[in-house]
């Protein structure tokens, strides 16, 4: 079958995710994906006090928000000319990391784990297993323990 | 009597309130209590769904389920008929818009869906406004005079993120009839309030997280690093 332009909004991807694609005699021909949510803090941080970036960008993301603040921070040192003391550098990986470490526990745990219950993984041996962990919504030990 | 369920909604927003409530260090058991322990069916929940929202949307609109708490985050973008926050090839605000209308209580989380949040602010690109306001102006998504099945205005649980406890302690206060009301924003008793004190931004974001406000429900301050009453962890 020829099915025309399809399209799914994907859940667990936080952030407004849509995936288009074409179908010709049953494959996928063509995909597209699309952010499908626009603020413009770019538009509002225009003519405002250059400190407002550091406050404002981690409102970008519940989940990145600390890489916001560390790209605002590099522009700013950048415009500044500014070279950070290399105890804050330090600060600021450490950071980075512990944002790392949590958004790794988030996404395997409740955004990953749960897309391979999907039916279409059911031949795989280690399934049952997986659909005990991460079934969702919220129903796998897994995602559990992990909240 | 049908189950009493939950809808989690997502807008215009970081999706904060959602990892607050989900963080890593014991917080979601909060949700898991108001699921397993006050038997609030989990309808739909961007964060937690196996499928999108179609399927679960059509089924209360047939009237196939009811929806007991709405909760929506994030603001709604309202800017060139909703393209700047679409589902389903249309604007959002029309499936926040009917679901408000079908939902017992309706709940804003965070300052985004309470007020607009920051992305309200001056030229608000999206044409961000929040549920019932827009930043300190009654009429937002919905109009002042507006109320949910229960007879209640939107319930503004305003903070950025607001912690855990203070989400699920809102949806349990709306379920038991919301007793003593809402302060003169919308907000819930558990909720501290932001707006009379410039010195002090009452929703305690700045205190907690390190952060100067963000003058998320108020137009007055555009530039609030100029001001020398907000300070960094004021």
């Amino acid at each position: 079958m020829s099915g025309g332009r399809q399209h799914e909004e994907v859940p667990r991807s936080e952030g407004d995710l849509r995936i288009y694609w074409d179908e010709n005699d049953g494959r996928i021909a063509e995909a597209w994906c699309q952010g499908t949510m626009y603020r413009g803090y770019e538009m509002i941080l225009i003519g405002r006090h250059p400190d407002d970036a550091l406050a404002t960008t981690a409102r970008l993301c519940g989940i990145c928000s600390t890489s916001h603040v560390v790209a605002a921070t590099h522009a700013l040192e950048n415009a500044w000319n500014i070279t950070p003391p290399p105890q804050a550098v330090r600060l600021r990986n450490l950071f980075l990391a512990a944002e790392s470490v949590m958004s790794d526990a988030r996404q395997g745990a409740l955004f990953f784990g749960p897309g391979l219950c999907h039916e279409s993984f059911s031949w795989h041996a280690l399934y049952p297993e997986i659909t005990d962990a991460f079934q969702p919504p919220f129903k796998g030990w897994l995602t559990r323990a992990g909240a | 009597m049908r189950d009493q369920t939950l809808l989690w909604i997502g807008c215009g927003g970081c999706s904060g309130e959602t990892q607050a409530l989900l963080g890593v260090e014991g917080q979601a058991s909060d949700l898991l209590d108001l699921i397993d322990v006050d038997g609030l069916r989990l309808l739909w929940h961007p964060s937690l769904a196996e499928h999108d929202l179609r399927p679960v949307h059509q089924a209360l609109t047939d009237g196939r389920e009811d929806l007991t708490v709405l909760c929506v985050e994030g603001s709604i973008a309202l800017a060139e008929d909703g393209m700047f926050d679409m589902a389903d090839g249309a604007g959002k605000f029309r499936i926040v818009r009917s679901l408000c209308e079908q939902a017992d209580y309706v709940l804003a989380m965070g300052a985004c869906a309470s007020y607009g949040g920051w992305q309200a602010q001056p030229p608000n690109p999206s044409g961000a406004v929040g549920l019932q306001y827009t930043l300190d102006t009654a009429g937002g998504l919905l109009p002042s005079g507006w109320r949910s099945g229960k007879g209640l205005p939107v319930i503004a649980v305003a903070g950025c993120p607001v912690p855990a406890e203070t989400q699920v302690s809102a949806i349990r206060w709306a379920l038991e009839g919301a007793p003593g009301g809402l302060d003169r924003h919308g907000r819930a008793p558990m909720v501290q309030p932001c707006l009379p004190s410039v010195e002090y931004r009452g929703c305690g974001t700045p205190r907690r997280i390190g952060m100067r406000c963000t003058g998320c429900t108020g137009p007055k301050f555009p530039n609030f690093a100029d001001r020398p009453m907000v300070r960094w962890a004021s």
